[in-house]
C-alpha cells in the first residue's frame, strides 16, 4: 500500500507547506525564509524533470546548510523561535525527501503540529481564521492521499476542486464538537510544565533605558500597548500620563533606573479620595514587566505586583499573555513629601564631568532664585519656549549632548527635552528624575475603551518641592502644547499622519481594534475561572470539575452525533422515483384528511374520479395534476424540472 | 523464544475455535451477503497512531500555555477526525455483494472471479480495496449504481475451487482508520483440468464408419424421429415441430450416433492426472474440430454429443472426478 505519490500530489503537497508557513513569515528571519522557498522551488523543479528520488548527498549537503543558516540567524534551536525555526527546517527537508505515500502522511502531520506554533506567536484573530482555512487544505491533502482514489490523469485543480469541498463539509460537521470541547474542556489552572522561552526584549517598545532617539523611534508604531476601561468619565487628554520606567541615573547620555530602590517599599503617598479614577488596564503581552497604571497608582486588585518608591508597578514575570488588572489612581496627590537623603542624593546625581554650559546656566537660576524649585523650573520652561522645536527626526547629538541640544540642535523630541530638563534641574539644585511611559490615548467609541498605542510612548519629568512632593513637569508642553492637549503625536503633527489613518479609514482601523479587542476578550482570554462561570446564565452555579466532565461527555457525544449525521445526510437521498412516489403519497394522505377515504390499493386514475366527486370546484387543477403525475411516473415525461414542479405542486396542494 | 511463539499459536488457533466473533464468517454465507455495521471492523492504521500522537501533543501543548486559539485548533483536528471515522465504516456498510461468476479456466491459469456489488444509497464509494489471500484488488464504486468488480485469483488444482474468505477494506478519508468486513460467499467454481501439453492425435480408430462430417445446413434429410437429449440443436426440424406440438428431428442417411470414443480404460499405461489431462486435451481437440465424440469415464459415459455446452459439461466431469 505504500506506493510512489504521483506527481502532482508533490505538487500540491509543495503548495500546502507553502501556506503552512506562510503563518510563520512574520517573524522568521528573512534567510530562513529565502532558504525555505529555494527548497520548495528545488523540490518542485526536480520532480517535474525526473521521477527519481533526490539523491542523498544532495539532501545531506542541503540539511547542513539549511541548520547552519539557523543557528546562524535565530541563534540556538531551543526556545520559541529556534524550536519553530528548526522544525520548519525539518519540514522542508522532508518534503524533499518525500516520495511515498507514508513519507507524504508523515508531512502532514507534521505541518498540522507546524501550523498549531503558529499561535505561539499570534493569538489574533486574522491568524485563527487563516490556520483553520489551513486545516481544511491539509485534511485535503490526506484526502487526496487515500489508496485507490483518483485517477492518473487528472489535473491539479481538478483534484483540488474534488478534495476540499469535501474536506470543507467535514470541517463544518466537525465544529459542533470543537465547540463543545473548547467551552468544556477541564483548563488547566497552573501550567504543566514551564514556558517555553526566556521572554527577551525583542519586542520593541518602551524599554529599561532612555537615550535619544529610542521613544522618537516610537512614534510610527501603532501596536496596542493596552486598554483601559474606566468606571467612571474617562480623563481628558491631558491627564493621560501613564507611568512605566523612572529613570535616576544618567551617564552623559544614557538615562537608566536606580536598582537599588527596587527592595525598598512605601512611600508616603497621601491623595485627594475625591479626586481618584477606578480603572481597569488591559495589557497586550509585551514580554515585559511594566505596568502602566494612570499617574499615581494608589491600590490595585492583584497581589502578585511589586510597587517600587517611585511610583512604578512591575508584574513578577514578564507578561507573555494579555493580563487584567484593576487600578485606582489619585488624580491630586502629594507624593513623597519627606524626601529621604537617599533619594535625594539620586535625584541629585550627574556625570562629574561634561555638558559646562548647561551647569553654567543652571547655576544662574540657582543664583537668581536660591531653593524655589518651581521658579528654577519655569525659567527652564521659559528657556524651552523660547527657541526650541519639537521634531519627529531630531538630529543626532555629539560631544557633551545636553549642551548640544541645548545650544546647538534645539531640535528634539520628548526624551531630549525630558532629559535636558532634569540634567538642568539638577545641575541648579533641585532634585528630578525622568519619567517615563505613554500620555494619551484614543478613546474606542464603539468598545468604551481607551486605546494606548506604541506611538503614545513618552518621557516627561518630576522634580521635588518643598511642601508638595514630586511634582509632574513636562518640558514638551513648552514646546508642543497640542501634544499634550489632544493626546497623540498625531495631534502634534497633522501632516505626519498617513493618509489611511484619516478620516473613515481610520474609524476602519478603530472598528478593526475594536474587533481585536472583543476577540481578545472572548476567546484569547477565556481561562479556567471563565469556563466555571460559563453556564451561569443558565442558573447553574460555578461548575466543578466533574460537572465539566459530564458535560463534556454528554454534549460531546451529542454533537459528535449531530455531525457525522448531517455530514452523512447527503448518503441518504432517495432516487428521483421515490421522491415522486414519496410527494404523491403524502399529497394522498392530505386528501385523506380532508375527507378522501383512502383505498391503498386504487391508482391515480380513481383517486382523480372520487376527488372530482368530492371536490367539484377544483376539478381542473385536480385533472391536471394526476394527468401530469401519471405522465411522469409511469410515461414518458422524464424532465427533471418537471419532474421537480410536480413535486412542489403536490406538496402545496 | 521459539516455545513462546508456538504457545501463542496455539492460543490463537483455540481462540478462534472457540470465539464466535471470529469464527462467524469462516462459514459460508448464502448470497446475497450485505454489510451492516455489526460486521464492519474499525482499528487506528500506523499513520493512524502517529496523527494521533502529533494531535495528543498538540491538545497538551495548547491546555499547557492556556493558548485558546492553539486549543481551538487542535480540538477541530480531533473533532475532524472523529467525524471521519463515521465516514470509513459507512464507506464499506450498506453495500451487498448479489453475486459472483467466473469464465471457467484451466488449472494453473488464474481465473477472474466478477464480483458483482449492489448499491441501495446511491452514492459514490472511493477507496475500497477487495483483497482475497494475497490477490488484491483496487475498487472504486461509482455514483450509486451496480458495479461488477474483477479480481484475479491463481488456480492450481483441478476442481472445485472455493474462493474463501474476502476482505474488503477502505481507509477512506484520510486514511487514520480503516475499517475491513468479511465476506465469506458459499460459491464454488469448477477449475477444468490443465490439458496435456502435446497430446497425441485423437483416436478415430473407434469409430465404425467413416467420413463423419458435420452436416451442413440445407441438406436433404430422410425422416424425422423424436428428439433425444443428445441431439445437437441444430438438426431440429423447427417448423415440423411446431405442427405436431412435440419436438422432432431430422434424419439424416448417414447415421452420426456413431462417434469417436474418448475411452478412460484404454489409457491403461498412462496415470490418474496424466489420462485426466489426455482426456481434457482430447476433448478440446474434438472440439475444435467440431466433431462428436464419447466420453466414457469409470463412473459414467458421457455423450455422445458435440458443440461448447457438450465440451463444457466433459471437462467439468473430467475436472471433478476423484
Amino acid at each position: 500500500m505504500n506506493e510512489i505519490v504521483h506527481r502532482r500530489d508533490i505538487l500540491y503537497l509543495t503548495w500546502t507547506m507553502l501556506l503552512v508557513v506562510l503563518a510563520h513569515v512574520h517573524w522568521l528571519p528573512v534567510t530562513l525564509t529565502a532558504a525555505f522557498l529555494c527548497l520548495l522551488v528545488l523540490k518542485l523543479t526536480w520532480t517535474q524533470w525526473t521521477d527519481r528520488p533526490v539523491p542523498l548527498i544532495v539532501r545531506l549537503g542541503t540539511m547542513m546548510l539549511v541548520l547552519a543558516l539557523l543557528v546562524w540567524s535565530v541563534g540556538s534551536p531551543v526556545g520559541r523561535e529556534g524550536g519553530s525555526a528548526l522544525l520548519i527546517c525539518l519540514q522542508a527537508l522532508k518534503l524533499l525527501e518525500t516520495r511515498s505515500r507514508r513519507d507524504a502522511r508523515i508531512l502532514i502531520g507534521v505541518a498540522f503540529f507546524t501550523s498549531m506554533i503558529a499561535f505561539l506567536f499570534s493569538q489574533q484573530i486574522l491568524a485563527t481564521v487563516y490556520a483553520l482555512a489551513v486545516i481544511a487544505v491539509l485534511f485535503g491533502c490526506l484526502f487526496a492521499l487515500t489508496p485507490g482514489f483518483q485517477s492518473q490523469q487528472e489535473s491539479l485543480r481538478a483534484a483540488l476542486k474534488r478534495t476540499l469541498p469535501s474536506a470543507g463539509k467535514l470541517a463544518l460537521a466537525a465544529l459542533p464538537l470543537a465547540g463543545v470541547c473548547f467551552l468544556f474542556f477541564p483548563r488547566l489552572s497552573s501550567p504543566l510544565w514551564g514556558t517555553p522561552w526566556d521572554a527577551r526584549s525583542g519586542k520593541t517598545g518602551i524599554s529599561d533605558r532612555m537615550r535619544p532617539g529610542m521613544i522618537s523611534a516610537l512614534w510610527n508604531d501603532d501596536t496596542p500597548v493596552f486598554r483601559a476601561r474606566f468606571d467612571g468619565p474617562v480623563p481628558p487628554a491631558p491627564m493621560r500620563y501613564w507611568r512605566g520606567p523612572v529613570f535616576w541615573m544618567f551617564d552623559g547620555a544614557t538615562w537608566s533606573g536606580a536598582s537599588r530602590f527596587s527592595y525598598e517599599s512605601g512611600t508616603e503617598l497621601s491623595f485627594d479620595t475625591g479626586q481618584t479614577a477606578a480603572y481597569e488596564v488591559q495589557m497586550e503581552p509585551t514580554e515585559q514587566t511594566w505596568l502602566f497604571p494612570l499617574d499615581v497608582a494608589v491600590r490595585s486588585d492583584a497581589n502578585d505586583l511589586r510597587w517600587l518608591v517611585d511610583g512604578q508597578v512591575l508584574a513578577r514575570r514578564p507578561l507573555i499573555e494579555p493580563r487584567r488588572v484593576k487600578f485606582t489612581s489619585a488624580l491630586r496627590y502629594a507624593f513623597e513629601p519627606v524626601l529621604s537623603a537617599t533619594h535625594r542624593q539620586s535625584a541629585l546625581g550627574l556625570p562629574w564631568r561634561g555638558n559646562p554650559k548647561a551647569r553654567a546656566l543652571a547655576a544662574t537660576w540657582r543664583e537668581k532664585h536660591g531653593q524655589d524649585g518651581m521658579a528654577i523650573a519655569n525659567e527652564a520652561l521659559l528657556f524651552i519656549n523660547a527657541s526650541f522645536e519639537y521634531t519627529l527626526e531630531p538630529p543626532p547629538l555629539r560631544g557633551d549632548q545636553i549642551d548640544d541640544f541645548l545650544f546647538n540642535t534645539q531640535q528634539g523630541f520628548c526624551e531630549h527635552f525630558s532629559s535636558s530638563f532634569v540634567f538642568l534641574m539638577r545641575a541648579a539644585g533641585v532634585p528630578a528624575r525622568v519619567v517615563t511611559g505613554y500620555l494619551g490615548g484614543v478613546y474606542n467609541e464603539s468598545g468604551g475603551y481607551l486605546l494606548v498605542r506604541n506611538s503614545d510612548a513618552h518621557a516627561w519629568a518630576e522634580i521635588w518641592i518643598q511642601g508638595q512632593g514630586w511634582v509632574r513637569i513636562d518640558p514638551t508642553g513648552a514646546v508642543a502644547p497640542d501634544r499634550i492637549n489632544r493626546g497623540s503625536v498625531d495631534a502634534a503633527f497633522p501632516e505626519s499622519q498617513s493618509w489611511f489613518e484619516r478620516g473613515w479609514l481610520g474609524d476602519l482601523a478603530m472598528q478593526s481594534d475594536w474587533i481585536a479587542a472583543k476577540w481578545r476578550d472572548l476567546v484569547i482570554e477565556f481561562n479556567a475561572e471563565r469556563q466555571e462561570q460559563l453556564l451561569q446564565p443558565f442558573g447553574l452555579d460555578r461548575m466543578g470539575r466533574r460537572e465539566m466532565a459530564i458535560g463534556l461527555i454528554a454534549l460531546g457525544t451529542l454533537a459528535l452525533a449531530l455531525g457525522a449525521w448531517w455530514s452523512m445526510r447527503q448518503y441518504r437521498r432517495r432516487s428521483e422515483q421515490d421522491r415522486l412516489a414519496l410527494a404523491y403519497r403524502r399529497f394522498q394522505s392530505r386528501l385523506g384528511k380532508r375527507g378522501l377515504s383512502i383505498e391503498p390499493s386504487e391508482g391515480p386514475t380513481q383517486l382523480l374520479a372520487r376527488a372530482i366527486a368530492k371536490w367539484p370546484e377544483r376539478a381542473e387543477e385536480l385533472r391536471a395534476l394526476i394527468n401530469r403525475y401519471i405522465a411522469c411516473q409511469y410515461g414518458h415525461q422524464q424532465d427533471a424540472d418537471v419532474r421537480d414542479q410536480l413535486i412542489r405542486q403536490l406538496k402545496s396542494f | 523464544m521459539s516455545a513462546l511463539l508456538r504457545w501463542w499459536e496455539s492460543l490463537l488457533q483455540a481462540a478462534e475455535k472457540r470465539l464466535p466473533a471470529l469464527t462467524r464468517h469462516r462459514q459460508a454465507e448464502v448470497l446475497p451477503i450485505s454489510l451492516h455495521s455489526r460486521r464492519v471492523y474499525i482499528l487506528p492504521t500506523r499513520f493512524g497512531l502517529f496523527f494521533g500522537l502529533v494531535v495528543f501533543t498538540m491538545v497538551l501543548g495548547s491546555l499547557n500555555f492556556n493558548n485558546n486559539p492553539a486549543m481551538m485548533f487542535a480540538f477541530l483536528v480531533v473533532a475532524i477526525s472523529m467525524v471521519s471515522f463515521h465516514h470509513t465504516v459507512g464507506n464499506l456498510r450498506g453495500l451487498t455483494l448479489q453475486s459472483i461468476r467466473a469464465e471457467p479456466v484451466f488449472a494453473g491459469a488464474p481465473i477472474r472471479l466478477k464480483l458483482s456489488f449492489r448499491e441501495a444509497e446511491h452514492r459514490p464509494r472511493p477507496g475500497l480495496v477487495l483483497e482475497l489471500e494475497s490477490a488484491q484488488s483496487r475498487i472504486a464504486l461509482p455514483d450509486g449504481s451496480d458495479t461488477e468488480v474483477e479480481i484475479e485469483v491463481p488456480t492450481t488444482r483441478r476442481g472445485w475451487l472455493r474462493p474463501g474468505r474476502f476482505r474488503l477494506w477502505t481507509e477512506y478519508p484520510f486514511g487514520i482508520v480503516w475499517a475491513w468486513s468479511y465476506l465469506h460467499p458459499e460459491r464454488q467454481f469448477v477449475v477444468y483440468p490443465k490439458p496435456e501439453s502435446n497430446p497425441p492425435p485423437l483416436p478415430f480408430g473407434n469409430r465404425e464408419d467413416h467420413g463423419t462430417r458435420m452436416r451442413s445446413p440445407g441438406e436433404e434429410w430422410q425422416g424425422l424421429r423424436e428428439y433425444r437429449s443428445s441431439d445437437p440443436p441444430r438438426h431440429i426440424a423447427w417448423k415440423q415441430s411446431a405442427h405436431a406440438d412435440a419436438m422432432l428431428v431430422k434424419e439424416f442417411a448417414d447415421p452420426i450416433s456413431d462417434a469417436i470414443c474418448l475411452d478412460w480404460h484404454e489409457l491403461g499405461a498412462l496415470e490418474h492426472e496424466a489420462r485426466i489431462a489426455r482426456l481434457s486435451a482430447w476433448t478440446l481437440a474434438a472440439q475444435a474440430e467440431g466433431l462428436s465424440f464419447r466420453l466414457r469415464l469409470p463412473n459414467q459415459e458421457l455423450g455422445p454429443g458435440s458443440g461448447d455446452e457438450f465440451s463444457a459439461r466433459c471437462l467439468t466431469e473430467l475436472a471433478l472426478l476423484p
